[in-house]
């Protein structure tokens, strides 16, 4: 194993036992991998049975789904004010 | 217990130095200086805060003497809501550099970068839109304003006038929001977000490198490393604005950790980059800065049904379900089980992380909530409101069970969405209110761990753990105690005081869309650094350990099973059955 093999390390610190040329192509499968779901994922819309129709519905509701906290999503402002205005 | 290189790990030291020393308090400093900072720039740069009281007049008169919102109030509201310190100096400049990249649908470059033309062609595609959205308006407000004319006429006594106005304002404000959206559309600049980004990362650089200096980091390490891990942060963030995937809740957590695994799987990770991806140091300073945006004062926004769903039934679920990892299915990490377990009950993300830092579990473990988390998620999103229109279940109730279930705020949203805008509602507050649970849990797990699951955490080496007495407990407790969890802590009381200590215009003008805009937009920085750091610190081999026998998978699904169940039951009772006038508030006018 040549000194470049070496130098870099897996997650747990050691040296990677497996050759450069076959880290560096599993590297560019998975980046393949990860460009052909984006440019794959439009696609989801498509698929049968309401649930391609329900991803179009949440994509133009423009709605932060990923978001995990309350203050990065707007319609948690907006429930507040409802919620506020109805109790008033 | 997990190894040192992957947990954080305190020793006797006195506290002094501890406190100038350790990634516990180097967090609460450099969130202080953020929070400071956001301070004195929300006061130096004030919004017109002075002229909230005569828009809340407005609206409090036009309430009591109409009995609905009407014109007049509904204009003062757009005021009120329009003075923000985010809009104002330097916090305007923070909301700018904290910008993370946009949606896009086919065009990745899209999410940083948008040329003039790109941008004209946009605007000229909008302009129908717009010039159809001004005419519904005008004419809404026409009739609205003849509606309301109308039932003032008759002193807002008679009820068929009063529904009527009620019935055409409410389109007017349907036509406003609409007009507000087309307007946005019309509008739309071009824009390059490159530079702001080497702003921000030149700026979050320096500002841990104030502290990097003197926990021990290799600086030339750090400073070397930091870029490509801030790089992929960026990339973790424009993967995850993808238009589609965005919208079943894969969040750039989900793609830092990916991106991590992938480079450290398979070409390898290089010492520098190892030493500048400093997880629990980005993890810790981002909680404190969380703190600051978990305000109590929300607790109280739905009522006692809404404390039952989340204050009663989460904590009963988080036990048993922990208890059930423990003594039922025995997972080998309490760590993993406390982890999985508040991510699944509490709130997602933020409790995983928050569980996850306290208890000091490994990050492999962490790793393996978020993701279990995620796609359940992403099933959930679609699963639960299909059950709920199937079943024609009540919107509040359904909000109710959303909020109560659904891990990461944004699904709830999305999940609420589906069934109408009353359920998103419930379900957005709800979530809120138990988001709020974020902060004891932390405590309680820290408490926990440094008391009963670990009583030697801090002890010197090789040190007999000492024995608790009434007299040195407080000492002890105080010297165990993760101390980014006090700051985190601090954080939520300091500013949930300060956003009710005006009053609520005031709070959420200067706190929730001032301060709280500095913390949101560096925290989420933060995150997305820790979890690239943390993807490039796994081997694919890790992860199999604690996933052995499929324990975490089954503790995750017997225990959102049991949530969904009590939580259904729970919510029934509260909304349907006790406090059922709450809920025909909520629905008045649906």
């Amino acid at each position: 194993m040549s000194n470049t093999n070496t130098i870099k390390q897996t997650g747990d610190g050691k040296p990677s036992p497996v050759s450069l040329r076959k880290r560096m192509m599993r590297f560019i499968v998975a980046i393949f991998l990860v460009v052909m779901i984006l440019y794959l994922a439009p696609n989801l819309e498509r698929i049968p049975g309401g649930i391609g129709h329900t991803i179009t519905v949440l994509r133009e509701s423009g709605i932060d789904t990923g978001a995990w906290y309350w203050d990065d999503v707007d319609q948690c402002f907006e429930g507040m004010d409802f919620i506020r205005e109805k109790r008033e | 217990m997990a190894d040192n290189d992957n947990v954080v790990t305190e020793t006797r030291t006195p506290m002094l130095t501890q406190m100038h020393k350790t990634e516990d308090w180097w967090a609460i400093w450099l969130a202080g200086i953020l929070l400071v900072l956001s301070l004195i720039a929300i006061f130096v740069w004030k919004p017109p805060v002075e002229e909230l009281p005569q828009y809340r007049a407005i609206m409090n008169q036009e309430m009591e003497t109409a009995g609905f919102r009407t014109i007049a109030y509904v204009e003062a509201e757009s005021q009120l809501n329009s003075i923000r310190a985010r809009n104002h100096g330097l916090t305007a400049m923070v909301s700018t550099l904290t910008a993370r990249p946009k949606s896009w649908e086919t065009n990745p470059i899209q999410s940083v970068y948008m040329s003039e033309s790109d941008a004209a062609a946009r605007r000229a595609a909008a302009a129908p839109r717009l010039e159809a959205a001004q005419e519904r308006l005008a004419q809404a407000r026409t009739e609205a304003q003849a509606a309301e004319n109308a039932a003032r006429a008759a002193n807002f006594e008679n009820s068929a006038l009063n529904a009527e106005a009620r019935a055409e304002l409410a389109e007017w404000r349907q036509a406003r929001d609409q007009h507000a959206s087309a307007r946005s559309a019309a509008n739309f600049q071009s824009y390059n977000l490159i530079p702001g980004f080497i702003g921000l990362m030149i700026a979050m650089m320096l500002l841990f490198s104030l502290g990097a200096r003197f926990i021990g980091i290799n600086m030339g390490h750090f400073f070397t490393g930091f870029p490509i891990i801030f790089v992929l942060a960026v990339l973790s963030y424009v993967i995850a604005n993808q238009a589609t995937l965005s919208s079943i809740g894969l969040s750039y957590v989900l793609w830092g950790l990916a991106i991590g695994l992938i480079i450290t799987n398979t070409i390898g990770v290089p010492q520098f980059l190892k030493s500048a991806g400093q997880t629990e140091f980005f993890i810790k300073t981002g909680l404190v800065l969380l703190g600051a945006s978990i305000l109590f004062g929300q607790i109280a926004l739905i009522g006692i049904p809404g404390i039952f769903v989340t204050w009663v039934v989460t904590p009963i679920v988080l036990v048993v379900t922990y208890w059930f990892g423990q003594n039922v299915i025995k997972v080998p990490s309490k760590e993993l089980n406390i982890t999985v377990s508040s991510d699944m009950c509490v709130s997602g993300v933020s409790a995983a992380i928050a569980s996850a830092a306290a208890s000091r579990a490994k990050k492999e473990e962490l790793t393996l909530a978020i993701g279990m988390s995620m796609i359940f998620v992403a099933v959930m999103i679609f699963l639960l409101p299909l059950i709920a229109n199937l079943t024609g279940m009540h919107p509040v109730w359904a909000g109710a069970w959303l909020g109560g279930t659904v891990d990461n705020t944004g699904s709830v949203v999305a999940a609420g969405e589906l069934i109408g805008r009353e359920a998103m509602y419930v379900a957005a507050t709800i979530k809120m209110i138990q988001n709020i649970m974020i902060g004891v849990i932390a405590f309680g797990v820290a408490a926990y761990w440094c008391l009963k699951v670990e009583p030697d955490r801090a002890c010197a080496v090789g040190g007999t753990p000492m024995k608790f007495s009434a007299a040195g407990a407080f000492s002890e407790i105080w010297y165990r105690f993760p101390k980014f969890i006090l700051g985190f802590i601090a954080a939520s009381i300091i500013f949930s005081f300060m956003q009710t200590a005006v009053s609520i215009d005031w709070g959420q003008a200067m706190v929730s869309n001032g301060v709280l805009t500095w913390a949101n937009g560096f925290r989420n920085w933060f995150f997305a650094l820790a979890f690239v750091s943390i993807g490039l610190s796994i081997n694919y081999s890790e992860l199999k350990e604690p996933l052995r026998g499929g324990k975490p998978l089954i503790l995750y699904v017997c225990g959102q099973t049991f949530n969904l169940l009590l939580t259904l039951f729970v919510a029934w009772l509260m909304f349907m059955v006790i406090f059922r006038d709450i809920t025909d508030r909520l629905m008045a006018g649906a």
